[in-house]
């Protein structure tokens, strides 16, 4: 369960990165606690993440973009998708963020990798919005091609 | 022996149950049941039902009175000290019936190996009867040991009987049944706590049971319950043993945590083990928990599911359960008491065929000096300080493997934005 000392640790590295009003927690201590965080792309668009840390950091946080989003030809990102990195979105609709694989997931791991990670998924996704490229293009093949 | 001659029927009588009617002055008569294997001229006489037996039921009578009038074709008759008789009325013969044994006696084969009387006193928390869990739980009824919480929400399904205790019988059933089943067949007067439950949804069940277990068993096939786990058995100081099988089962390897030890977490922040090689036996469960993408494709997901053969995760459940013994005996004197001096590493490996992950491995004769197939290996794991589980300096990680894949300005957040989230 994500407690008040977790939270602590988390903090810690979060504010060595992070604006105090980019984030904020909820519920700490409870089954419900989640964690909500502004990301802003380089071009200037905004979004709020939600971190669902009901049961972090024994597994690794769900986390959505609290609207639902949509492809460029205006398909919406609601369903598991490999090419966007997608998972199932939640009874709100908001947008699931594929940020970690299960199996390479430790409790060691912090909010604010997640959130690095998540941060470069909206990067993809407005840069797939600009170009038409599918995401999997920017988040696989492309960091191929540069490394 | 010839099974046509009446007088080589065998009665078995349950020796608890036999006593505990003898002993109540309220109970004159109980009418039970009896179970015959005509071809095989057995016969089970007990009180209650049992819930899956086989063979022809009869009516059975148990009565402390010298005559009664009665249907029964079976009458067993009790006298004042205890002693039984049974009356069988299609062969009109009176038979003594062997009592199934009392609790000194059934494990008597195992005194001067295992230390009995402790076993008895212990309490083991299996969590996850799957191919693994419900093996151990039956070798530790066997064993002697007294007490088992049983966890699993599961139920037995057909694909796994090729690994499972459970039986085609028993398709459809909850597995915490039906092992408490099988735990009770080897030692009918070892108590049994069930909770068909998903521990992930119930960790305040967890952490309970855990601290009333002397070690915990961790059977489960997953990551997020072992960590759910792990962080229970490290704030109760529980012993805790955990295995697994690679896919396949072309290996598998088994760690115990012991109480100022490395945990499950620790091991996982060693490279040289590989979390994602895990054998996925079921895809709907895998699919559940994550370990198959939820984007995987039918197809795809069916490809990863590889279960390997019963008799490969057989070392696996084996080294589990002699952990188990050896820790549960520790400090008694008993012929296992060497192995503690044996089972010092926390995490042992096993190779059943030089495969993928063991591709590397030397050939069995071991001519070049290379780790072997069919021989276990320990490695000592270090507790880490910064484990974020049980260490003492939790360090979180800051992700810089990540930022140096990246590259820094990829990751760089523009921090001169200030983005009030109750404007957003």
């Amino acid at each position: 369960m994500f407690d008040n000392s977790r939270k602590t640790l988390e903090e810690q590295v979060l504010l060595y990165y992070l604006p105090q009003n980019m984030f904020r927690f909820r519920n700490v201590g409870t089954r419900s606690a989640y964690m909500e965080a502004a990301v802003q792309a380089n071009d200037g668009a905004t979004y709020l993440l939600y971190f669902d840390l009901s049961n972090y950091p024994e597994t690794k946080p769900p986390v959505y973009v609290e609207q639902m989003l949509y492809t460029r030809s205006g398909e919406p990102m609601n369903k598991p998708s490999s090419t966007n990195h997608t998972l199932q979105a939640n009874g709100r609709g908001w947008t699931q963020i594929c940020h970690y694989q299960d199996a390479f997931w430790k409790p060691d791991e912090s909010l604010w990798k997640v959130y690095l990670k998540c941060r470069m998924w909206i990067e993809m996704y407005r840069a797939h919005l600009r170009t038409g490229k599918p995401m999997n293009y920017y988040l696989v093949e492309h960091s191929r091609d540069t490394h | 022996m010839n099974n046509n001659n009446p007088e080589n029927l065998v009665f078995f009588i349950d020796g608890q149950e036999l006593t505990s009617f003898s002993n109540d002055c309220q109970r004159q008569e109980h009418v039970g049941i009896a179970y015959e294997w005509e071809g095989e001229n057995v016969v089970h006489l007990r009180f209650e039902p049992l819930p899956h037996s086989f063979g022809i039921t009869h009516k059975v009578l148990f009565t402390k009175k010298p005559d009664n009038a009665t249907d029964a074709p079976i009458i067993v008759r009790v006298a004042d000290n205890g002693q039984a008789t049974v009356l069988y009325r299609k062969t009109e013969l009176s038979y003594e019936p062997n009592i199934i044994p009392a609790k000194s006696d059934l494990y008597s084969r195992n005194k001067g190996i295992l230390e009995l009387n402790i076993l008895e006193q212990k309490r083991v928390l299996i969590i996850g009867l799957g191919s693994f869990g419900s093996q151990i739980g039956i070798e530790l009824a066997k064993a002697g040991v007294g007490t088992f919480s049983l966890m699993d929400f599961d139920r037995v399904e057909l694909h796994n009987l090729a690994r499972h205790t459970a039986t085609v019988n028993d398709l459809g059933r909850l597995k915490t049944d039906v092992i408490e089943q099988a735990i009770k067949g080897k030692n009918p007067y070892a108590t049994v706590h069930k909770y068909p439950v998903n521990i992930n949804d119930d960790v305040e069940l967890l952490i309970r049971e855990v601290a009333k277990a002397d070690i915990v068993i961790c059977a489960t096939d997953n990551n997020r319950s072992r960590f759910n786990i792990n962080r229970c058995v490290v704030s109760t100081r529980t012993p805790c043993i955990y295995g697994r099988a690679i896919t396949r089962a072309e290996g598998g390897d088994v760690f115990i945590y012991r109480p100022g030890g490395a945990c499950y977490c620790c091991l996982l922040g060693n490279n040289w083990f590989n979390a994602a090689m895990e054998e996925i036996t079921n895809e709907q469960s895998a699919r559940n928990d994550g370990r198959i993408a939820a984007y995987t494709s039918a197809e795809d997901a069916d490809a990863m599911v590889q279960v390997g053969l019963s008799a490969d995760i057989e070392p696996m459940c084996n080294m589990m359960v002699k952990l188990a013994l050896t820790e549960l005996s520790r400090g008694a004197q008993s012929g296992i008491t060497s192995l503690e001096k044996e089972y010092v590493y926390p995490y042992y490996m096993w190779a059943n065929r030089r495969e993928r992950n063991y591709a590397n491995w030397g050939s069995f004769d071991n001519e070049d000096q290379m780790p072997t197939i069919m021989r276990w290996y320990g490695v000592d794991v270090p507790r880490d300080e910064h484990c974020a589980q049980c260490g003492e300096k939790v360090t979180l990680d800051h992700g810089e493997s990540f930022i140096n894949a990246f590259g820094q300005q990829a990751a760089q957040v523009n921090v001169n934005t200030t983005i009030d989230l109750d404007n957003l």
